[in-house]
């Protein structure tokens, strides 16, 4: 059914590249500030927030298949972020063990952060890999199966990875609220 | 209290539960403090997730896909980090600062003690910074004093840039932040 609406609406090449349009326009605020919320910094999440869109529109062959668009479009924006993480470690020669544990790329400073409130701070001690699900699934409301599709893994490991965000969550929160 | 370790998985997801998981925790969570707490807890927690004030993209983000695509045919590569804050490994400052220390060690023994070996004298086809190094290694004891001396001259002939430009390299990734 849905396959059959986005066929109709797409139609042609040209009117697929008018549907990522349409998708870009609908989350582009949306999907800069979560990965934003990944990456730290606010220059880098606008270059990273092109790339993904740039790559929803390389592949928008595919679109008619999709049938959670919403989740694709996070699938692409978190493989891009997380593989932008790895590249900037890799540039900074730290050895794998201790960049998953980083709590974030490089950062924006205290002041640039926008209203960071405790609850940022405590998001921001959180690994991306634990952030991401956590952000997906309580600030933007996606479910289980949904917060799976966006990051390529299968449910039961997006169950244990909320599981383990939310105490780390609410550890880091207590933390910040000590300070 | 058996169900304890699966219920804190569940209710990590508690939105998403079937109605038979549902009620599998909340009669849990009637019998067990922990997970009370921590039902409430993440409630709280999605409550003020849910509530965070997005931040907005500046200008520097197209407002529509046209202006991305013209970005990419005229000016784009893939985004890569630029370092703002270099942060560099511990373990990259200290092997740069023992780097350093060791050639300092060497370039002030190589200056204050008095250079030795025949082998100076009678070869001077072998490189000056290799001897010297040599020289500086061997204890002064153990060496003749006019093969000493005749060493010291053959050291001062050597002129400090040629003398030193072994080590340069070295002092170069030494002073490497
Ligand atoms: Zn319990």
């Amino acid at each position: 059914m849905i396959i059959e609406m986005i066929m109709a609406e797409a139609g042609t090449g040209d009117n697929l590249g008018n549907l990522v349009g349409g998708l870009f326009e609908e989350h582009r605020s949306a999907v800069f500030a979560y990965v934003y919320r990944l990456v730290g910094n606010r220059e880098w999440a606008e270059e990273l927030t092109q790339e993904a869109f740039l790559r929803v529109y390389d592949a928008r062959a595919r679109l008619p298949e999709v049938r959670n668009r919403r989740a694709w479009i996070y699938r692409i924006a978190t493989n891009t972020a997380f593989n932008a993480l790895k590249r900037w470690r890799r540039f900074l020669w730290l050895p794998w063990h201790e960049a998953d544990v980083a709590p974030l790329g490089r950062s924006d400073s205290a002041e640039q952060v926008e209203g960071q409130t405790l609850v940022e701070q405590a998001l921001l001690a959180l690994a991306p890999k634990y952030r991401a699900p956590l952000l997906l699934y309580s600030h933007y409301g996606f479910s289980v199966g949904e917060v799976a599709e966006a990051l390529g893994i299968g449910e039961g490991a997006v169950k244990m990875r909320l599981s383990r965000a939310r105490e780390m969550f609410r550890g880091a929160y207590q933390r910040e609220s000590c300070r | 209290m058996k169900r304890h370790g699966e219920v804190v998985g569940l209710l990590a997801v508690y939105r998403n539960l079937d109605p038979a998981s549902r009620a599998l925790v909340d009669q849990h969570v009637l019998e067990c403090p922990a997970c009370a707490a921590r039902q409430t807890a993440y409630a709280q927690m999605d409550q003020a997730l849910a509530g965070l004030v997005d931040p907005r993209p500046g200008a520097a983000l197209p407002r529509s896909l046209d202006g991305i695509l013209h970005g990419r045919s005229s000016r784009w590569v893939p985004a890569r980090p630029v370092p703002q804050q270099v942060r560099v490994a511990p373990k990259v400052l200290v092997a740069a600062a023992v780097l350093a220390l060791i050639v300092v060690s060497f370039w002030i023994v190589l200056r204050v003690l008095p250079p030795t070996g025949p082998v100076l004298a009678e070869t001077p086809s072998v490189t000056p910074t290799s001897t010297s190094l040599a020289a500086a290694l061997t204890p002064p004891s153990a060496v003749a004093p006019d093969a000493a001396s005749s060493a010291a001259r053959h050291l001062a002939s050597i002129p400090t840039p040629i003398a030193t430009r072994g080590l340069a390299p070295l002092v170069v990734v030494a002073a490497m932040p």
